[in-house]
């Protein structure tokens, strides 16, 4: 077994645990290999990857049971990670839908307009670490791109609605809907991943008055 | 080996070798494994448990390229070893005391 495989093994043994439990037994396994040299002998010393992951799960139960503080920093990292959640959603929300608007009624300040959505992209982008936003934004850049040369070699605007409104309308849409979207799938796995440590802790904490 | 070497006693050599230097995953387990004979396999629960009661901290080292963590004793740890070892002293001269009784045992 190599370095790697014994990693992968503990991080989904310890998949239920925080985080920074997970980070620190990796970051153990993978300096004690490095030091070892020679990857029979680690993990000859480390022992089978199971077990070794489960003495770390049961000390770690031990240390909430005995210490209830640790339970209580846990429990407000959740709720913080939540209302952050929270508050980024509203905030895209909010301003995809004022892009739009922006979109409509800026038609000549296309580098104006430009500029802004890379920036709200590349926001997005960070945050739901999702590589798909990318290629949407880009997409409903060169919507608008279309939209804003046609409107320049278009002298006779006489309706108040065009079809270069109208693609600047479609496009600024399909931004709001698609970040919007994405974003949403890209934190839904990791309040999974919260929702799974907290229920973890809960139990362990109602257990702990049991004893 | 008929005698184990409890949770207790294991803290207790791992907050001393600490205390004569700082030192790293790897170096820990091989010095305590050659002392006590104790398998390396169970040692990272016991400095994980100490590190969050405060008697190590970690911290890093860029070798060779490459990042290395060592542990090093808190005030807290030191005191706690010195506690442990005249507690030892006690404790095992009572044991003496009794296995040695009135014979020689030779």
């Amino acid at each position: 077994m190599n370095k790697q495989e014994y990693i992968e093994i503990i991080k989904r043994r310890l998949a239920v645990l925080p985080q920074e439990e997970i980070d620190e037994a990796v970051l153990y396994v993978s300096e004690y290999f490095e030091d070892a040299g020679n990857d029979e002998k680690a993990v000859q010393a480390l022992g089978n990857p199971n077990e070794f992951a489960d003495r770390i799960k049961d000390e770690y139960i031990i240390g909430i049971r005995e210490n209830p503080k640790e339970y209580q920093r846990y429990q407000n990292n959740y709720e913080t990670i939540k209302a952050n959640h929270a508050f980024m959603m509203m905030l895209m929300m909010v301003t995809s839908i004022f892009l739009s608007i922006l979109a409509y009624t800026l038609l000549n300040e296309f580098a104006f307009f430009f500029v802004v959505v890379i920036l709200f992209s590349s926001i997005v982008f960070s945050y739901s670490k999702n590589i798909m936003v990318l290629p949407l934004a880009i997409f409903s850049v060169l919507i608008i791109c279309s939209s804003w040369v046609f409107i320049s070699f278009n002298t006779t605007l006489s309706s108040s609605m065009s079809l270069a409104d109208g693609l600047y309308l479609i496009g600024g849409m399909l931004i709001s809907i698609g970040v919007f979207g994405l974003s949403i799938y890209g934190w839904k796995n990791e309040y999974k991943k919260i929702m799974k440590e907290n229920q973890f802790l809960k139990n362990l904490y109602k257990k702990r008055d049991v004893l | 080996m008929s005698f184990q070497v409890g949770s207790t006693i294991l803290d207790a050599c791992v907050l001393s070798v600490l205390r004569k230097k700082d030192t790293y995953g790897y170096q820990l387990n091989q010095e305590i494994k050659e002392k006590l004979g104790v398998s390396e396999s169970t040692l990272y629960p016991v400095l994980r448990r100490l590190q969050k009661e405060g008697l190590l901290t970690t911290y890093d080292e860029a070798v060779m390229g490459r990042n290395r963590r060592y542990y090093r004793l808190t005030e807290k740890g030191k005191e706690q070893s010195t506690i442990y070892y005249k507690e030892w002293k006690e404790f095992s001269g009572k044991i003496e005391e009794i296995l040695k009784g009135e014979d020689d045992h030779e």
